[in-house]
């Protein structure tokens, strides 16, 4: 297809060239993108997944003022010099006391924060098996775990490569009331991908468009400078303005001891009748020392990033600040990227965020494979070898979106079985994802007549291991869990074993195709479907951490469309229903 | 009452569904009347926007929106990927919905 | 190919770094130009700027010829970037 080309006045040549824009602005980054989907999904159960990976801590929470108050006594005693302290008290989610200290002289090669837990029950610090656990996801979904900043740039870059793609796709998609319903997996080849593809995309639209937008808005200020500068000296000018709460005030360099902050929490809580999300304090025993108290981010759409706060003068305890209202363009700017964060979300919301999201994986799955589907379709019978470019996204498809899922048990697994008291065992778990990713790759590569077939069954075999090791190595698997109705474990274990079984389904579909190249029985399915039945008969409730899923059917499709490449004998691109007319919605 | 929407939203889904002449025929093997075109996307719309209000009325305006949002792309998911393989299940399954939700949100 | 590869080179070039100056452009030409305060000026000109990119990036691929694509980005953001420079030259007079 030529985008350049004279376009004919008139919507034909519009959509001509929407597609086109879709195609390479979806293909050139989407494997990327399929990443940052996943693990962006897997981020709205962040905190889950790191209570799975840290199974020796069981702690319940207590009320915010009774954990201000155990965590002042602990900073006090352990990090009286330190310039901040950030305190989140227990919730829901995370029953732990978190703590975070700036220490003023940090020892040569250590950075100069520390992160402390607290058992709220105790106010001791927990010992638990060092792990990033769902910060890890979290992270690299939008910094790709590359050295700042250039991680964030490609995610955004890729971020922006997909409004483009979203926008074009609506352009391009002529018949979307039309085929609103239509889903036709028995015509197999590129229809049924392209249908998959499009279902996906379109009862998913409205939170692929808003999740695509707002995670660019959510770094506007290192995306777009020009705008600040217009007005500002520097960044920070603005963002100090912007985010009051977070403002550093500086110290007086006078010791006076710090006041009780727990009446202040309970001041703060009375005045939002809301509940706190953070306490910080700047220049502890300091005379000017304040203490700022921001409401918690899961009171409010909008509270992601700017949620109401209070700051009060740290040796008498007066109030010096307070924000609650904010103006119409903050409160928007603050809902758009709160929608993006999900943090206010209640258990269903978040499953609902948590399913959505990966039928926006599988789009991005069903997309790429559409490419491959198309080309095969069109491919010359009788070529005795496939393209390069076929055989390179192909091999590229089936390495991310079996390898990333993979990747992803792979960290899990390793959680399990690395020593507890390894040093540098969570580099090793992140580790575990590259070299299961990367793996895969290269076998996609080596294996090209097998790579989907296998890479499939590997990432299902994966799946299916994490509860069964999580049994072997620890005293809280299923068989207890359920019973207790620990839905965090039995939730995490059994969207495992409800992966396991899609991504089975599809190895299985996948190996079908490559025994039976002239069959055209063949029935792909959107995967999006086969991952929402599972996992919504998996688990259900309260925090329920969310484990894999996603990704695609593999390749498994109709095997006429799919000819196995080297074997001449095999009527190769074969396609048992006509090609589509020029014209038709692609 | 989310399940309420949730099943209201199913069973608008599979009217408006209905209401399309292509998954008429399909199911039926007959054109779509036209006496039954507009009363099936009347209920359509009206299921979907009281799918909305059940939402709203547990969780206020926003929260409730942005809820029945999420409801409506997992209905209409399960509804098409029902309707490929089970028709008229999936279909019938509109149906109990449409009774099932009163009963939902009273209880 | 090479005039098709030619072309597409540089509507993509238009698209991707002319369609960021342009929304630079915009960014800046809103944030002064704005009736809101400060920060919020610079809040909404952020947030528009994106949608300004992605239209210019779907204008660039959507017009007839690459001289047009380039004419829609660069004339867009000339424009915008002068009534920045007016603004800034009126505030400082």
């Amino acid at each position: 297809m030529k985008a350049a080309q004279p376009k004919a006045p008139g919507e034909e040549g519009l959509r001509q060239s929407m597609s086109w824009l879709h195609t390479w602005a979806g293909l050139i980054f989407g494997w990327v993108l399929f990443a940052m989907f996943l693990t962006g999904s897997l981020a709205f159960f962040r905190p889950e997944i790191t209570r799975w990976m840290q199974p020796e801590i069981q702690v319940q929470p207590v009320p915010a003022v009774q954990a201000v108050e155990t965590a002042q006594r602990y900073l006090a005693g352990h990090a009286p010099d330190a310039r901040r302290w950030f305190i989140t008290p227990p919730s829901d989610r995370e029953p732990l006391i978190q703590l975070l200290y700036q220490t003023p002289k940090p020892k040569p090669g250590e950075r100069g924060f520390v992160r402390v837990k607290l058992d709220p029950a105790t106010g001791q610090a927990v010992t638990a098996r060092q792990t990033r656990g769902g910060d890890f996801f979290y992270r690299f979904h939008f910094e790709l775990e590359t050295a700042f900043p250039w991680g964030r740039w490609l995610a955004s870059i890729a971020g922006m490569f997909m409004l483009v793609a979203i926008i074009s796709g609506i352009i391009t998609h002529k018949k979307i009331f039309a085929d609103f319903f239509t889903f036709r997996p028995k015509k197999g080849g590129q229809r049924a991908w392209m249908d998959g593809h499009n279902v996906l995309s379109v009862l998913g639209l409205p939170f692929h468009l808003m999740i695509t937008f707002s995670g660019l808005v959510l770094f506007m200020v290192m995306l777009m400078p020009a705008g600040i500068l217009a007005v500002y000296d520097t960044p920070r000018d603005y963002t100090n303005e912007v985010f009051k709460s977070s403002r550093v005030t500086p110290p007086q360099n006078r010791p006076a001891p710090l006041v009780a902050i727990a009446p202040l929490v309970e001041q703060a809580q009375q005045h939002w009748q809301g509940r706190l999300g953070r306490v910080t304090v700047n220049n502890p025993g300091d005379a000017g020392a304040t203490i700022t108290l921001v409401r918690s981010v899961s009171d409010g759409v909008s509270y992601g990033l700017l949620a109401p706060y209070m700051r009060f003068d740290g040796a008498t305890g007066a109030l010096q600040e307070a924000q609650d209202e904010r103006s119409a363009t903050a409160a928007t700017a603050g809902v758009i990227t709160g929608l993006h964060l999900g943090l206010f979300a209640e258990p269903v919301l978040r499953w609902l965020y948590f399913l959505v999201s990966l039928a926006g994986t599988a789009m991005v799955a069903t997309g790429l494979v559409l490419w491959i589907a198309k080309r095969r379709q069109k491919a010359r019978p009788g070529d005795a070898r496939e393209a390069f470019s076929l055989r390179l996204v192909d091999g590229l498809n089936a390495g991310t979106i079996a390898g990333v899922v993979f990747g992803v048990a792979a960290v899990f697994l390793a959680n399990r079985l690395l020593p507890a008291d390894m040093p540098g065992r969570q580099v090793w778990e992140v580790r575990a994802f590259f070299l299961a990713w990367g793996g895969s790759l290269v076998y996609a590569f080596l294996f090209p007549r097998r790579k989907w077939r296998d890479l499939l069954a590997v990432a299902a075999a994966a799946l299916a291991l994490v509860p069964v090791v999580n049994a072997l190595t620890t005293n809280r698997h299923l068989g207890v869990s359920l019973p207790q109705g620990d839905w965090v474990m039995a939730g995490f274990d059994l969207t495992c074993l409800a992966s396991a079984l899609v991504f089975g389904w599809m190895a299985r579909r996948a190996a079908m195709a490559r025994q039976a190249p002239a069959r055209t029985a063949g029935k792909p399915r959107a995967a999006r479907s086969e991952t929402v039945k599972a996992a919504v008969a998996a688990a259900a409730p309260a925090a329920t951490p969310a484990a894999t899923p996603a990704a695609t059917p593999a390749a498994s499709s109709t095997a006429a469309v799919f000819p196995v490449p080297h074997e001449p004998a095999v009527p190769a691109a074969r396609p048992q229903t006509p090609l589509e007319p020029r014209g038709e919605t692609p | 009452m989310t399940l309420a929407a949730f099943c209201l939203a199913y069973a608008g889904f599979s009217a408006l569904c209905l209401g399309m002449d292509r998954h008429y025929e399909d199911l039926f093997d007959r054109a779509l009347p036209r006496r039954h075109r507009v009363p099936l996307r009347l209920f359509g719309w009206g299921a979907l926007a009281l799918s909305l209000w059940a939402s709203a009325v547990v969780w206020g305006w926003s929260y409730g929106t942005v809820e029945w949002i999420g409801i409506l792309s997992i209905a209409g998911l399960l509804l098409i990927w029902f309707l490929t393989f089970r028709p008229r299940a999936a279909l019938t399954a509109g149906g109990l919905c449409a009774l099932a939700a009163p009963v939902l949100a009273v209880w | 190919m090479m005039r098709y590869r030619f072309a597409v080179l540089s509507r993509a070039t238009a698209a991707i770094l002319g369609g960021y100056a342009l929304a630079s452009a915009a960014a800046a030409c809103l944030a002064v130009w704005l009736p809101l305060g400060r920060a919020d000026a610079v809040t909404a000109a952020q947030m528009l700027s994106f949608v300004v990119y992605a239209c210019g990036v779907i204008w660039v691929f959507a017009t007839r010829n690459a001289w047009r694509a380039w004419a829609g980005i660069l004339g867009p953001a000339a424009l915008l970037g002068g009534l920045f420079l007016a603004h800034r030259l009126a505030a400082a007079a």
